[in-house]
């Protein structure tokens, strides 16, 4: 017979042992992440401390290299432990499973986060996920491919503008000012979403499905929409993991407006050591707090005007002042430190030329007019596919798979072949080095 | 139905990928098309292998080898190339090759580094066949680092799309009377007036580097074990430095240790009859006229001491006949680059084999044109403004005004057309290549329909005494 009175004896311990080793196992883990991570970060400002309160400078050179995809599968780890700790999961008794789940070779360099919650059953049912299935395969080497057009066609081709540009941001006007931060808002989301989609087509060739990561997010209405849109992985991640455990908008407002702000300057900071990646979560932070503060002006507003707030033309504008908002965050993500970014800012509003929109300037940021042709025939594509998405809900591999085998071989050949000959890869060619007689 | 429908996607696929290869691939004249066209040499067909550098290739004439004592040679040379890509070109000569002799022009042997630039190393490799040797011979051209950036040619040549154009389409480089029968020679026209340098001095030898003896020796190995005679020389050229002739004295003891004849024509300008004022093109190379001096002279040579056949009248060299037309033409039609005055250039005109264009846009220009002029121009007599085409003898096309204008029409695959938008004024075109050299006065194209080429675009302005102005097409 159970003595009833030592239950809650034992589930104290047992919790508190749980408790024990989730905040040691967590400690542990963001202790890694610190340490390659942060280390350097924290002894510079530290040093900076320091020398602006006694005046004598301090040695803050910590070299270490930093693991690569650290923040990813530091992120999966925590996601398990948690997962794990709530019950949402059993603990995993296979280790090369759980290193599986770990190493997930797909996402270990840029994600997507999956969560341990996702990932894992899906690693527990291999065998029936290695049932070759061509359709799969071909949706997924079609996924592959199109996620290496973002990547080699239009990211790695805009970013020669761009770091063009901010690269000596001092000696340019507002306009080339304006186009390098439109042209960083296009590179991070081909960049990004590129290297995701990838990752999704290669899992779902092994027969794994992972979830979107971007879901079109320069369509939003919103920055609130934006961040369901934009790297959901990490959204979700920091939702289920930080967000709801701070209190999430189960409190007072104020409250609320903190725990968002507490969630963007870590989701900032995650995305690197530098006050720059701060100061951009802290802006995303500010953009959610005044949007919900000023929820209530608005609407009364557009009451009270009679603006018509289902109409294309009102739902282009949220969208555009989203698209302009969160290309106007980039800047700081972009830049080299945050009074360059101020510097940048301040430029593109002061040093205005409205010529260069006349006088082909735009020719002349890093990109030629072929260059430029390329970019923007690139870009109709994949606002075309993404316009798709957004209607119709159906991304490329789908819109493919459904028709006729004619024009899914000609756009996957247009794909490759773009691919093969307008990526940015390989060597730098430059037909001056092959001029003749130059002996 | 479904494996027919992968079979068939992949044949596209792969027809479709082979096509744009070939299209991007490079083809540069200065060692990979050279290469390209050896192999397509009939078999044992080549009786003289000139190996080297763009000493050998434009300093060597095998058309005029050929011309004179009916030798059948091949430039199979690279821009700036190394020993060791020497080594393998011969290499994969001998694959397809028995030569009666090989000359090689040691001018490379000179070189300090292991490596040369980037353009070097893919001008003097990848027009080579797949096979082990190219694999070898680009490890041993590219720095350690980078060869997989080299193996895999497509990282090299797919951003081409800027600059190709119809050599990259059509065959022989869209050049078929020059590169169907071409043999590996540039004709090089410029001149530089050069001041002759003396070497005969210079005496202590100093070493190779370590990497350009070991192949040299590999090359002259390479030869010797074939039994096929070899010949090492250094063609004539300006620049060349006391330093480098010691280069070439150790050059020649290593080539004495294998009983391999070692000539430096650089201590026999005399005998050559080398003119420094006329004869050079730049400070490595000879121009048309030193080259053609320089090979006749090596050609005696040759004749006099290797048993090499006479090929001419051989319905089997007939390409070597094309080949050497094709020089003749060329260094013909350069000539009508020598008349600079308006009287003697229009008194040329018409050039056989030319399709010759001029229009007189100046009102009363023909005034000031003496009668036997305009008669040899315009037998049937001509007013301004007016155009006269004439291809060879015949007139195509005259007109005393504008009002037949445009006119138009096609000749050996070229179309060509003269224009007047004012009534006054005549552009003339040559395909999509438009031409007005001078705006009042005489404008003239000439357009060579062997070597489908615009020999020469001039004016004579009306405003300057019809003095001559050369520029070129818009």
């Amino acid at each position: 017979m159970t003595k009833p009175t030592n239950q809650p004896t034992n589930h104290f311990s047992a919790d508190f042992i749980k408790k024990f080793f989730l905040v040691l196992s967590v400690v542990i883990n963001v202790g890694i992440l610190g340490f390659y991570k942060y280390s350097n970060f924290i002894l510079y400002n530290l040093g900076f401390a320091v020398k602006f309160l006694t005046g004598s400078a301090m040695d803050t050179r910590f070299d270490v290299i930093l693991p690569l995809g650290i923040s990813f599968y530091i992120f999966k780890t925590l996601s398990y432990l948690i997962d794990v700790y709530r019950g949402d999961i059993k603990p995993e008794k296979d280790i090369l499973k759980y290193a599986l789940y770990v190493s997930f070779f797909p996402q270990v360099v840029s994600g997507p986060i999956d969560s341990a919650l996702s990932l894992l059953p899906k690693i527990n049912s291999i065998p029936q996920s290695l049932m070759f299935d061509a359709e799969r395969v071909r949706r997924g080497l079609v996924l592959m491919l199109w996620g290496l057009f973002l990547k080699l066609v239009i990211a790695d081709r805009v970013a020669i503008l761009v770091n063009n540009v901010f690269g000596s941001y001092y000696l340019y006007g507002s306009f080339a000012l304006f186009t390098a931060a439109i042209g960083y808002t296009i590179q991070i989301y081909c960049d990004f979403a590129g290297y995701s989609i990838i990752s999704i087509g290669a899992s779902k060739v092994l027969g794994f499905e992972v979830a979107d990561n971007f879901n079109t997010p320069y369509f939003s209405s919103s920055i609130k929409e934006f961040w369901r849109r934009w790297h959901i992985s990490l959204g979700t991640w920091f939702k289920y993991y930080l967000y709801i455990p701070l209190g999430g908008n189960r409190c007072c407002r104020n409250r609320k407006y903190l725990n968002i702000m507490i969630v963007f300057l870590v989701c900032g900071l995650w995305h690197g050591a530098n006050w720059t990646f701060i100061v951009w979560g802290a802006l995303h932070g500010f953009y959610q707090i005044i949007g919900d503060f000023l929820k209530p002006y608005k609407e009364s507003f557009n009451i009270q005007f009679g603006v018509k707030t289902d109409s294309f033309s009102f739902k282009f504008g949220q969208i555009f002042i989203t698209f302009l908002l969160v290309s106007f965050a980039w800047v700081f993500f972009r830049a080299d430190s945050v009074d360059s970014a101020f510097d940048f800012i301040f430029r593109m509003f002061t040093q205005i030329d409205l010529w260069s929109f006349f006088n082909g300037s735009l020719y002349t940021l890093g990109l030629d007019v072929t260059e430029m042709h390329i970019l923007f025939i690139s870009l109709l594509v994949v606002f075309a596919v993404d316009m798709c998405k957004f209607l119709k809900n159906k991304y490329i591999d789908s819109f493919l798979e459904e028709q006729c085998v004619w024009f899914q071989w000609l756009a996957v050949f247009l794909i490759f072949f773009s691919i093969a000959v307008y990526g940015v890869y390989g060597e730098a060619f430059d037909p001056q080095q092959f001029i003749y007689f130059k002996f | 139905m479904s494996k027919t429908k992968t079979i068939l996607f992949i044949a596209v696929f792969s027809f479709i990928a082979l096509g744009i290869n070939n299209v991007f691939k490079f083809k540069y004249t200065d060692g990979i098309y050279s290469i390209k066209t050896f192999y397509k040499q009939p078999k044992n067909s080549i009786d003289v292998l000139i190996l080297g550098s763009s000493t050998a290739f434009e300093n060597v004439n095998p058309a005029v080898l050929y011309e004179r004592y009916g030798i059948a040679a091949f430039n199979l040379c690279g821009s700036v190339q190394p020993v060791w890509n020497s080594f393998f070109y011969l290499k994969e000569a001998l694959k397809t090759q028995q030569p009666r002799l090989v000359i090689f022009d040691a001018f490379r042997t000179v070189a300090e580094a292991d490596y040369i630039d980037d353009s070097r190393i893919i001008k003097n490799t990848y027009g080579m066949r797949w096979s082990m040797d190219k694999i070898e011979a680009l490890r041993e051209s590219a720095p350690k680092d980078r060869f997989l950036d080299f193996l895999v040619g497509p990282l090299q040549y797919h951003g081409r799309y800027k600059e190709l154009d119809e050599k990259d389409f059509l065959p022989y480089l869209a050049d078929e009377a020059k590169y169907k029968h071409w043999k590996g020679f540039y004709c090089n026209m410029n001149t530089l007036p050069s001041v002759r340098r003396d070497i005969s001095n210079v005496e202590a030898p100093v070493r190779l580097s370590e990497k350009t003896e070991k192949y040299y020796r590999k090359l002259i190995e390479l030869v010797k074990s074939e039994n096929i005679p070899l010949m090492v020389i250094v063609a004539p050229y300006s620049h060349i430095t006391g330093y480098q002739q010691r280069k070439y004295l150790e050059a020649k003891k290593i080539a004495s240790e294998y009983d391999v004849p070692f000539i430096n024509y650089n201590l026999l300008y005399d005998d050559i009859g080398l003119d420094f004022k006329t004869d050079i093109a730049d400070k490595s190379h000879l121009n048309y006229r030193g080259s053609r001096k320089f090979t006749e002279y090596l050609g005696k040579y040759l004749n006099d001491n290797y048993d090499l056949p006479d090929r001419r009248g051989d319905e089997n060299y007939h390409s070597y006949d094309m080949n050497l037309k094709h020089y003749k033409e060329s260094i013909r039609m350069a000539g009508v680059k020598r008349y600079r005055n308006f009287k003697d250039y229009m008194a040329k005109i018409p050039f056989s084999n030319c399709v010759s264009i001029v229009t007189v846009s100046d009102l009363g220009a023909w005034d000031r044109i003496s009668a036997e002029t305009v008669n040899m121009i315009a037998p049937e007599g001509i007013f301004t403004p007016s155009v006269i085409v004439r291809h060879g003898d015949n007139t195509v096309f005259s007109a005393v005004n504008t009002d037949s204008l445009p006119w138009h029409k096609r000749i050996s695959s070229r179309d060509f057309a003269v224009k007047s938008s004012d009534g006054k004024h005549y552009t003339i075109n040559v395909g999509t290549k438009e031409y007005q050299t001078v705006e009042e006065g005489v404008n003239v194209v000439i357009y060579n329909t062997y070597t489908n080429k615009v020999v020469d675009a001039v004016g004579f302005d009306a405003k300057r005494d019809y003095v001559l102005v050369r520029k070129d097409s818009k």
